[in-house]
């Protein structure tokens, strides 16, 4: 993907001004049928026109979708169910997708209604049953916290909850891996899975587990605080294996090194961690994934306490994708760390630019969202399979 | 534990290596417009009241512990550039909201003519959305005006109906990128005549920004050029003022309790306005290097003296 196709589909993603109305709706409420047949013939720009824009949407169209939607399907002819199946679950994918920057139930109960539609297919397992799958994986990881539906993980106080409950055991991966189970993707989302569990532990965590263990036994938030370091720093060589596993496979080396020199550098074993960091350059055009490489090269050099080397990877994370927030931010605190005093005019200028309406969507951010940003890319393919 | 939960232990965890205080002291740099020129903001107080009219001669100033030849001006006369920062947060629970064009009207009637006012809002992300300018630019800003706000503007000043806004779920706003507003805030070069201030209201709390770690953004606010002061309050969470308050230190700034926005930017930009800009040439020591410094007003010990505690030479 270029760097200004990414820019824009990240744009897309990420840097929505939300200015949704919550009392506007879509024009195909309360008959969806429309929607099902504009879909169904193909007719994919009348449809997106009445979808509207982003987050029009009601929240109380769900109701009226499903309804019609369950019609729909049931009242094809025998031969006609999986496709109306899979259109159907095609078009709440897109209904979710509208919703993505909204509080995630939104877009949730779209997505589970999908997911439960296509779990009762029962016909032999298609490319483009395989296409969509990918896609709706991808759907649902454009949510805020995407893996209680994606691999069934308990939401918490997560909007997401109920709709949890509601999904298939083992989330829609699970689901997804009975039907391909040699899907290099899926396999890849699987060690992201795992991967989640210590999403917020960063580079400094071995040494705060260091202090974790003296406050270990502490009742209050410092006590609780030690125990998760503690709990969750034990769980990164899991993750290590998980992607080690995957490294001979081809097409998403590139992705796996990423992760691996990642879970690498949390583990302090910098060597290996910039080992498989630089090879990402080697085995992907995406820029999204080469301005990560560049990133988390230079988030571990400044944590080895090389700056100079730090600050030279962030420009060239900048260069993959410029005005990118996360390498911005940091470049900016090198350059005054690092006494760069003729550099603080052009960090302070970076960090306007990171900060404004116009940057690009933060790679950074997607890090943790699986294949959140392939979402376009799927739907598209899916769509012109459909036709 | 849940993802909520966890979170909030993250941020427990960030304070509290704070306040074990294992992390190295960060000092500051001064703000500087040449080799050797240094100039450092000073405020003296005497049972929490000012001490104003103080000559040059009334300080003595120690670098790297050699007495230097200061001049002392009252930074009242001098004129203000005020990075001024919102929680837009979930944390913060909407600081500014439906009241922020009322605030921004009585914060900008604060201010002198050859002031100059900036708006940064935080929340997931951050937001310059007023760019520095006089009293008398902003003024005459229609866009500044609920009525007439672009789409960015309202959301991100929070001019929505705070009703229909869902804090805690909202992916746009359930994050607190305080350390990364922090970090634009004092990141602005200073020019030459004018004095940085950067003002944040916030409840102190960091979370899902690109910067996890205060310790940076100590070490950036103790090599900035601006004085940071924070008013904080009880948003959804009781205000943890540890990190801002280490923040502000390295800086020669401060930490208050701020119930009421305008009103505490008018008790720090006054108190601001009654402290001394102590600038000198630095000799009999090396350029380059941290410089240790320190002001005493000799014959007052009990003068309450506050500013950076050195900078880094070049």
């Amino acid at each position: 993907m270029s760097r200004h196709k990414f820019t824009r589909v990240a744009a897309v993603f990420l840097v929505s001004v939300w200015t949704v109305s919550t009392h506007s709706s879509s024009s195909f409420a309360p008959d969806f049928s429309a929607a099902l047949k504009l879909y169904d013939d193909g007719r994919y720009a009348e449809f997106f026109e009445g979808i509207g824009p982003d987050g029009s949407i009601d929240r109380h169209e769900f109701k009226d979708f499903e309804a019609g939607a369950n019609t729909w399907i049931r009242t094809a002819d025998a031969e006609a169910v999986a496709r109306r199946r899979l259109i159907a679950s095609s078009v709440a994918l897109e209904l979710a997708h509208s919703l993505r920057h909204a509080p995630s139930d939104r877009a949730g109960q779209y997505l589970v209604w999908a997911s439960r539609t296509m779990a009762a297919t029962r016909v032999t397992p298609s490319s483009t049953e395989r296409l969509w799958y990918l896609a709706s994986l991808a759907g649902m990881e454009e949510l805020d916290s995407p893996w209680p539906l994606v691999a069934d993980h308990e939401a918490g106080n997560s909007l997401l909850e109920y709709e949890r409950r509601t999904m298939t055991r083992g989330g829609q991966l699970g689901l997804a891996r009975a039907r391909f189970p040699d899907e290099p993707r899926l396999l890849l989302a699987q060690a992201a899975v795992a991967e989640r569990r210590v999403e917020l532990l960063d580079l400094d965590v071995p040494s705060r587990q260091d202090v974790a263990r003296l406050h270990i036994h502490d009742p209050g938030p410092v006590g609780g605080a030690a125990r998760y370091v503690i709990e969750h720093v034990q769980e990164v060589p899991v993750i290590i294996s998980a992607f080690q596993a995957l490294e001979r496979i081809p097409g998403i080396q590139g992705e796996v090194h990423l992760h691996l020199g990642w879970a690498e550098a949390i583990a302090h074993d910098w060597t290996a961690a910039l080992h498989h960091l630089d090879l990402v350059p080697t085995e992907t055009d995406e820029a999204y994934l080469r301005y990560l490489s560049r990133y988390l090269t230079g988030r571990t050099l400044q944590n080895m306490g090389d700056h100079a080397g730090a600050i030279r990877a962030f420009e060239s994370a900048l260069a993959t994708v410029p005005s990118a927030r996360s390498a911005a931010t940091q470049l900016a605190a090198e350059i005054f760390v690092d006494e760069r005093y003729e550099d603080r005019a052009r960090a302070y200028a970076l960090l306007r630019a990171a900060n404004s309406d116009s940057a690009p969507g933060d790679p950074w951010r997607l890090f943790f969202h699986g294949d959140a940003r392939l979402w376009p890319a799927y739907m598209a393919q899916l769509r012109q399979t459909l036709r | 534990m849940n993802s909520r939960t966890a979170c909030l232990a993250a941020l427990c965890w960030g304070n509290a290596v704070l306040a074990i205080g294992h992390l190295s002291s960060q000092q500051a740099p001064v703000f500087r417009s040449g080799t050797n020129l240094v100039r450092l903001d000073v405020s003296v107080r005497h049972s929490h009241a000012p001490v104003l009219h103080l000559t040059s001669e009334a300080f003595e100033l120690r670098d790297d512990g050699v007495r230097q030849a200061i001049q002392a001006q009252p930074v009242d006369s001098v004129p203000l550039d005020v990075s001024l920062i919102f929680d837009r947060s979930h944390f913060g629970q909407s600081a500014i909201g439906a009241a922020f064009q009322h605030d921004l009207e009585q914060i900008i009637g604060l201010m002198r003519r050859d002031d100059r006012l900036q708006v940064i809002t935080f929340a997931t992300d951050v937001r310059e959305i007023v760019a520095m300018q006089t009293p008398d630019e902003l003024r005459q800003r229609p866009d500044l005006q609920p009525s007439s706000a672009s789409a960015s503007l309202k959301h991100h000043a929070g001019l929505e109906t705070t009703e229909e806004l869902d804090f805690l779920h909202d992916p746009q706003l359930n994050r607190s990128a305080l350390f990364d507003a922090l970090l634009f805030g004092l990141a602005r070069p200073v020019e030459i005549g004018r004095r940085l201030l950067v003002i944040v209201f916030a409840t102190g709390r960091n979370s899902g920004g690109v910067v996890g770690d205060a310790a940076i953004v100590r070490q950036v606010a103790a090599r900035s050029d601006g004085v940071l002061y924070a008013g904080l309050w009880n948003g959804r969470y009781r205000y943890d003022p540890t990190a801002v308050a280490a923040v502000a230190q390295a800086t020669g700034g401060a930490v208050e309790n701020a119930a009421d926005a305008v009103k505490s930017f008018k008790s720090i930009v006054e108190s601001f306005r009654q402290s001394y800009v102590l600038q000198y040439s630095a000799t009999g020591v090396a350029l380059s290097g941290w410089h240790d410094v320190t002001v005493t007003v000799p014959g007052h010990p009990d003068y309450e003296i506050r500013a950076r505690k050195g900078y880094m030479g070049r």
